[in-house]
């Protein structure tokens, strides 16, 4: 079997986006994988894998609208397929990459469809409510240590976002306002981007008057639930160029767990994010000053500044003064989260960093262009498990 | 029950209830009477929480519940202001978070916080205490020692 050395990035695409939209699983992803197909300007036969990840796909009315890999192959024509994968649990999108990558590095495909599938109830009213019909609940296993608390029942803020949160301010001294530094300057770039759903300029104010869910977190500290499908076509070096746009590269791709959700052992602000950076850097020549823009998974705010330190843009702790600086809006330092992020494009676990950092290195991006832009970074997910890939203009 | 929210369901009379289960029952049997056991390996001494069936330490297949104190100190916290689940909705605001035991640096229990919030932060001193939330549910929870007010 022949690997392939390289890897590129040659198509992306979005489905329709939006709350309560009425579009299932299928609709989106198909929606979705067009658009990717037609970046790209490939049909269904240029393609042999698929790769999708399982999780909040669904449930559209009526029940579970999942959709696996082999189904989605053979609806879009793309059979019979070399190779794919429905993954789940991993680090969301860059779960789903990070295998595309590798099944093409290693010669079991040679051009993989990647897709995010976000299909989910938007409002936990709908959550409680259907958890009171239900009745008492019995939860199992390790959940039972948090659960009865109030832990991880209707989303996974207080632990994933607010601990840390609360403390990185009390070891490092982050303050509040400095994380709405960071929400503020996504805010502005999602201004200069016309596919955001969230465009009005807002200030540390604005951010400081908005409810918390739990402290230190606050409202505009979570991305936005919508419904999502997000596509990118992975390809082997040698076929790179015989697309419609310039090939965006793999540089270099980390993937990591330290392990599964737990608080023992691990520091919350510490966590798989440093062991992926670390792996990533050991795998390039290039270096962490190389970087033009970076796109970091902000599902909380707290998970940007824990990217930048793991990364290497500032030290430990630092990531509140070096964002209240200017170092991450565009024509700072490190501009970051260029799209606005998934706060102001809506959830895309992950998928819409991968696009963004394409669209950046091949020019595409209009006000918000980072000039000359000639590598970027995206990274994903949090805590226990996290991916993060160093990508290349041709 | 009076709801605030209006929100169908709410208001539950149970938070969800930990399940039956051979690897942990012993942790549950234990809070019952007031008591707080972790699995302990006893070759190399570490205790393994959440419960495993080998010390990923040492790799020993020899654990064995063990009696810790109940104090530890405060390694994060967060005061919850939205309800997930009905039996919270007039809980909130209520406070959780993650205890590192005095017994092992590292290993760490998540964990209901009882006190005022200006008297918690990391690092903070705390004891256990055990509440009936419900006529069949013990939990512990933990709550600042007396005069560790930062």
């Amino acid at each position: 079997m022949k690997a392939n050395e390289r890897v590129a990035a040659v198509g992306v695409g979005y489905s329709k986006t939006g709350r309560r939209t009425g579009l299932g699983s299928w609709q989106l992803a198909i929606q979705a994988c067009t658009a990717a197909m037609e970046d790209a300007g490939m049909t269904p036969a240029d393609i042999d894998g698929v790769a999708l990840l399982w999780g909040v796909a669904g449930p559209a009315p009526g029940g579970l609208d999942v959709i696996d890999p082999m189904d989605l192959g053979y609806t879009l024509g793309i059979t019979p397929l070399n190779w794919y994968v429905a993954a789940s649990p991993s680090p969301a999108y860059v779960g789903t990459a990070v295998q595309a990558i590798a099944a093409i590095r290693s010669g079991f495909a040679h051009t993989v469809l990647t897709v995010r599938i976000i299909n989910q109830r938007t409002s936990s009213t709908e959550v409680i409510r259907e958890a009171g019909e239900r009745g008492p609940e019995v939860v199992t296993g390790d959940h039972g240590y948090t659960a009865p608390y109030g832990f991880d029942v209707g989303g996974l803020i207080p632990s994933i976002a607010a601990l840390p949160a609360q403390r990185h301010m009390d070891v490092f001294g982050t303050t509040e306002e400095q994380f709405g530094a960071h929400v503020v300057t996504q805010r502005y770039h999602a201004s200069l981007n016309e596919d955001a759903l969230f465009r009005e300029p807002i200030t540390v104010d604005d951010y400081l008057a908005a409810r918390y869910i739990s402290k230190p977190v606050r409202l505009l500290d979570c991305d936005y639930p919508v419904d999502s499908a997000s596509a990118v076509i992975y390809t082997a070096g040698d076929r790179a160029h015989d697309w419609r746009k310039e090939p965006v590269w793999v540089e270099a791709a980390a993937y990591s767990s330290t392990k599964y959700f737990d608080f023992d052992n691990i520091d919350l602000n510490q966590n798989s994010p440093f062991h992926a950076a670390k792996e990533l850097w050991s795998r390039t020549d290039l270096k962490v000053d190389d970087v033009d823009c970076a796109q970091l998974y902000d599902g909380f705010t707290i998970i940007v500044f824990q990217w930048l330190e793991a990364l290497g843009f500032c030290k430990l702790g630092e990531a509140g003064p070096f964002i209240e600086a200017g170092n991450t809006r565009l024509g700072g330092k490190i501009p970051t989260n260029t799209d606005g992020g998934a706060c102001n494009v809506g959830r895309r676990h992950g998928a819409n960093f991968c696009i963004e950092t394409v669209r950046q290195l091949r020019g595409e991006c209009g006000d918000r262009q980072v000039p000359n832009a000639e590598v970027g970074v995206w990274a994903n997910a949090v805590g226990p498990f996290s991916g993060v890939v160093l990508m290349t203009a041709d | 029950m009076v709801i605030e929210s209006g929100v169908p369901g709410a208001g539950a009379l149970s938070p969800p209830i930990p399940g039956m289960h051979p690897m942990h029952q012993f942790y549950w049997d234990a809070v019952k009477e007031h008591q707080l056991r972790l699995l302990r390996c006893q070759g190399c001494g570490h205790f393994v929480h959440y419960p495993r069936p080998i010390c990923p330490r040492c790799r020993s297949l020899d654990l064995a519940p063990e009696a810790i104190s109940g104090r530890g100190t405060l390694y994060s916290y967060t005061v919850v202001m939205q309800a997930g689940h009905p039996y919270f909705v007039d809980k909130i605001p209520y406070v959780i978070g993650v205890v590192e035991i005095d017994e092992e640096a590292g290993v760490r229990l998540p964990a209901g916080i009882e006190g005022a919030e200006e008297d918690l932060h990391c690092g903070a001193p705390v004891e256990v205490v055990f509440r009936d939330v419900t006529d069949s549910l013990v939990l512990p929870f933990f709550r600042p020692l007396a005069g560790s007010a930062r």
